[in-house]
C-alpha cells in the first residue's frame, strides 16, 4: 500500500473516540510539560503515578525517543519509595514486585535495588542476593540510597505501623472487594438486560476529563477509590517533591498553583451555569471544529502517512486521543510512532492484524499453561492446540481479549488504571500488557469459575475489566500477587511469537496443497512416501 | 437444560464503519440510544429475549467492528450464526455501494443457508437521504434479503427488523426440524430407500 489509507471509519471514529464519556471540547490548557512524568500528570495535587514505573517513564521524551539505558539508575529511588510505603501501611508491593524479576531483567540496578527489601518486614519476600560484581558507580549509589533509606526510616519509625494494623488494613480492603463483587450483576439472567443502564452525571468528571461515574462504576465506587487512593498519591508526590529536591529539581517541579485540586478544564465547567454546564456535556457529533477532533484528526493522518503499510487502524483513534490529553500534538505523534513501531510488536494494526492475532495466541497459551482452569472455561475442555491447529479456532473471548490489546486498555479498564498500564509499558515494553492482561483473568478467577456457559463466560471476560478501577491494587496484583503467573522474559514472549508466526506462515503455504496432507492421516501418507522415496534411494545406490 | 427459551439465535451485525450498527443493537437490546457511541473494536454482543408466536427466542445478538481490517477477526463469527443484519447507512451512498461486498463476506464465511436481512438505518435524516428505496429494494430482492428502512434514533422499525429476522429463522429451522422428522418416518416406512444408503455406509466401515 502506497497511498496512505484514510478510510471514512477514521473520520467516524474521530467522534467517536472520546464523546461518550470524554469532554473533548475543552482541551486543558495547561503549560506543556517536558518530562513524561508531567506529561502523563495534570496536576500535582493528583500525583498518581509515582511508583518506579513512571519514575522510568520520564527517560521516555517523546521527543528524545531512545531506548533507556540512563533511567536504569532510577529504580533504586523508587524503590526507595516503595520501601517507605510499606512502613506508612500503604500498599507498597508494586515496586517491590517488579524489583523481584527474575528473568531478563537481570542488570545491575535491579539488584542493588533490592538491598533496601532485606530490611522490610511485611509481606515482601526476601530478595535473591546481589551478585558481586556490582560496577563502583552504582555502589557509590547503593550507599546514598541506603543512608536515604535509614534516614527515612528513623523518621518513619514513630508512625510505622504494627503488624495488627497492618493486618487491620489488609481485611478492610479484602471486605471492600468481596462487596464489590456481590454487588456486581454478571450476566443476563433472560429477564434483566445486562449491563444494567446506569445514568452518568456529566458533571462529575476525574482529573482526566472523563465522567468519573460510568456503566460499571458508580460515583460512590468512584469516591471510595479516592478516599482510599488520595492518600497514596499524596505520599508519593511527597516523595517525589523530596526526590526532585534530592536531585537538584532534574526532573521539572511543578508551581504550586498546581497544587490545588483543580483542572482547568473542570474548574471552567463547574463554574458555569447548570444549564449551560448540562449543554455541554452533551456530546456534539457535528462540532467538527473542535480543536480537540482536530488535533486528533491532524496527528492520526500525520500517522498514516508516516506508516503507509498501517494507515489508520480503529484503535489508533483512542491512543492518539489519550496521547494528547497529555502532550503536545507533536510529542503526541511521536510518541505514537514510538509506540506502534517500537514497543507494540510488528504487525499489529496492519491490514491483516497478525501481530495482534499472535498475541492472542501468546496470551490464549499463557493462560493455558498458567491458569489451567481458567483455561477450561474459556475453551469449554478443548486443549489450547486443538484451538491453535484451526484457523480462528481461538476461544471466542479472545476477541474480548484482542480489543485490551489493540487499544493499550483504553475504555477497557478505568482510566486511572489505563494510565498506570502505560507507565509499565513505557518502562517494561509489550510484555506488560501481557502481564497485565493475565493478571486481570488471574484477579477475576472466582467470577470465571463461577459459569461455565460459554457465552457467560465471554461476558465475563468482557465486563472483569471495566470494574478494576484500583489501580493500586491491579499494579499489586500484576508484579507482585500473581507475579508468578505473570511473569515472562522478553525472550520468552519472542520465542513464543516467533513460533506461532512461522506456525501460521506453514499453515498458509500448505493451503494450496491437498486437504489429504493436512491432519494425521495426511501426514502419515506423507511419511510413508517419504520413507518409500529413501528406501529407494538406499536400493538403487546398492 | 434451559427452559427459559424455545430457540437460541445467533444473529450477526455487519456493514460499514459508522452505519449504526451498534446504535440499533443498543435501541432493541435496551431501548436506548446515544448520539456519539464509542466505535466498536473486534465484537461485542447483547442478549434479548422475545416472544414470536408463542415461543420465547433468546435472540444473541453479535456487533462487530466495522473497518475492513477487522474482517479478518470476526469472520470466524460468521460460522455460528443462523441470521446475518448487513446494515448501510441511508445518508451515505458508499456504505450502500459496499452491501455486495458485506453479502460476499457471508457468502465466503456463513453457512450456505444462513437467513439475511438488509436494514437501512438513520432513516429519521430525510434531509440528508440519498439512497433511493427502489434502488436498496431491488438489491435486496435479487439476493432474496428483506428490506427495512430504519431509526435507531427515532426507534423505527428497528424491533421489526429484529422480529423479521428471527421470523425468518424460526421458520426455517421449524421447517429443518419437520424436515428431519419427515426423513425418520420415511425411513422407518420405505425400507428401500433406507437400505440403499446403508450399504454405502457398511463399504465405508470395512
Amino acid at each position: 500500500m502506497s497511498q496512505p489509507t484514510v478510510d471514512k471509519a477514521k473520520m467516524v471514529d474521530l467522534k467517536r473516540s472520546f464523546t461518550t464519556r470524554h469532554e473533548s471540547t475543552k482541551k486543558p490548557s495547561r503549560p506543556r510539560a517536558s518530562s513524561f512524568t508531567n506529561l502523563f500528570r495534570r496536576d500535582t495535587s493528583l500525583p498518581h503515578h509515582t511508583h518506579n514505573h513512571d519514575t522510568l517513564s520520564s527517560s521516555f521524551l517523546p521527543s528524545a525517543l531512545s531506548p533507556p539505558p540512563p533511567s536504569r539508575l532510577y529504580p533504586s529511588s523508587s524503590s526507595f519509595l516503595s520501601v517507605q510505603d510499606s512502613h506508612t501501611g500503604g500498599a507498597s508491593s508494586i515496586d517491590s514486585g517488579s524489583d523481584e524479576e527474575e528473568d531478563d531483567n537481570h542488570d545491575q540496578p535491579t539488584t542493588f535495588m533490592k538491598k533496601p527489601h532485606v530490611q522490610i518486614p511485611p509481606t515482601t519476600k526476601p530478595p535473591p542476593p546481589a551478585p558481586s560484581s556490582a560496577p563502583i558507580l552504582e555502589k557509590k549509589l547503593s550507599t546514598t540510597f541506603k543512608e536515604k533509606l535509614n534516614l527515612a526510616r528513623r523518621s518513619q519509625s514513630a508512625k510505622r505501623p504494627t503488624s495488627q494494623n497492618v493486618f487491620h488494613l489488609w481485611k478492610q480492603q479484602q471486605q471492600n472487594s468481596t462487596v464489590k463483587e456481590h454487588r456486581c450483576k454478571l450476566y443476563d439472567d433472560g429477564k434483566g438486560v445486562y449491563p444494567p443502564p446506569q445514568t452518568t452525571d456529566p458533571n462529575q468528571r476525574d482529573a482526566y476529563g472523563f465522567t468519573r461515574s460510568t456503566q460499571w462504576v458508580t460515583t460512590e465506587e468512584y469516591e471510595a477509590f479516592e478516599d482510599h487512593y488520595q492518600p497514596i498519591t499524596q505520599r508519593r508526590s511527597q516523595k517525589w517533591r523530596t526526590l526532585l529536591e534530592d536531585n537538584h529539581g532534574e526532573w521539572p517541579q511543578r508551581s504550586s498553583k498546581y497544587l490545588h485540586r483543580t483542572f482547568p478544564d473542570n474548574a471552567n465547567f463547574r463554574s458555569s451555569s447548570p444549564s449551560s454546564a448540562a449543554s455541554a456535556a452533551i456530546p456534539r457529533p457535528h462540532a467538527d471544529d473542535q480543536p480537540a477532533i482536530q488535533a486528533l484528526r491532524r496527528v492520526l493522518y500525520a500517522f498514516s502517512i508516516y506508516s503507509p503499510s498501517i494507515g489508520y487502524c480503529q484503535s489508533l483513534n483512542y491512543i492518539a486521543g489519550l496521547l494528547l490529553l497529555f502532550m503536545s500534538e507533536e510529542e503526541a505523534f511521536w510518541t505514537l510512532v514510538v509506540l506502534v513501531h517500537e514497543l507494540l510488536p510488528p504487525n499489529v494494526y496492519d491490514v491483516t492484524m497478525e501481530g495482534a492475532s499472535i498475541d492472542q495466541a501468546v496470551l490464549m497459551m499463557l493462560i493455558s499453561e498458567r491458569c489451567p482452569l481458567i483455561w477450561q472455561r474459556l475453551a469449554a475442555g478443548r486443549s489450547f492446540w486443538e484451538c491453535e491447529a484451526v484457523e480462528a479456532g481461538m476461544p471466542t473471548s479472545s476477541l474480548v481479549t484482542s480489543h485490551w490489546f489493540l487499544t493499550l486498555f483504553i475504555n477497557i479498564l478505568p482510566t486511572e488504571s489505563v494510565l498506570r498500564v502505560w507507565d509499565c509499558l513505557f518502562y517494561e515494553g509489550r510484555r506488560a500488557l501481557m502481564r497485565v492482561a493475565l493478571a486481570v483473568f488471574k484477579t477475576n478467577e472466582h467470577e470465571l469459575l463461577a459459569v461455565t456457559d460459554p457465552l457467560e463466560v465471554f461476558q465475563v471476560v468482557q465486563n472483569m475489566p471495566k470494574r478494576m478501577l484500583d489501580c493500586h491494587y491491579l499494579m499489586d496484583a500484576t508484579f507482585h500477587k500473581y507475579a508468578s503467573v505473570t511473569r515472562i522474559s522478553d525472550q520468552d514472549l519472542e520465542r513464543r511469537r516467533q513460533m506461532f508466526k512461522a506456525r501460521r506462515d506453514d499453515r498458509r503455504t500448505s493451503k494450496g496443497t491437498p486437504s489429504l496432507k493436512r491432519g494425521m492421516a495426511g501426514s502419515l501418507l506423507v511419511k510413508a512416501k517419504e520413507r518409500l522415496v529413501e528406501r529407494a534411494k538406499t536400493v538403487r545406490q546398492k | 437444560m434451559n427452559p427459559e427459551y424455545d430457540y437460541l439465535f445467533k444473529l450477526l451485525l455487519i456493514g460499514d464503519s459508522g452505519v449504526g450498527k451498534s446504535c440499533l443493537l443498543l435501541r432493541f437490546a435496551d431501548d436506548s440510544y446515544t448520539e456519539s457511541y464509542i466505535s466498536t473494536i473486534g465484537v461485542d454482543f447483547k442478549i434479548r429475549t422475545i416472544e414470536l408466536d408463542g415461543k420465547t427466542v433468546k435472540l444473541q445478538i453479535w456487533d462487530t467492528a466495522g473497518q475492513e481490517r477487522f474482517r479478518t477477526i470476526t469472520s470466524s463469527y460468521y460460522r455460528g450464526a443462523h441470521g446475518i443484519i448487513i446494515v448501510y447507512d441511508v445518508t451515505d451512498q458508499d456504505s450502500f455501494n459496499n452491501v455486495e461486498q458485506w453479502i460476499r463476506e457471508v457468502d465466503r464465511y456463513a453457512a450456505e443457508d444462513i437467513e439475511k436481512v438488509l436494514i437501512g438505518n438513520k432513516n429519521d435524516l430525510v434531509d440528508k437521504k440519498v439512497v433511493d428505496i427502489n434502488q436498496a429494494q431491488e438489491l435486496a430482492d435479487s439476493y432474496g434479503m428483506a428490506l427495512l428502512e430504519t431509526s435507531a434514533k427515532e426507534s423505527t422499525n428497528v424491533e421489526q427488523a429484529f422480529l423479521t429476522m428471527a421470523r425468518q429463522i424460526k421458520e426455517r429451522v421449524g421447517n429443518a426440524i419437520q424436515q428431519h422428522q419427515q426423513q425418520q418416518q420415511q425411513s422407518t416406512v420405505r425400507v428401500g430407500q433406507g437400505a440403499s444408503v446403508q450399504p454405502q455406509q457398511s463399504g465405508g466401515c470395512c
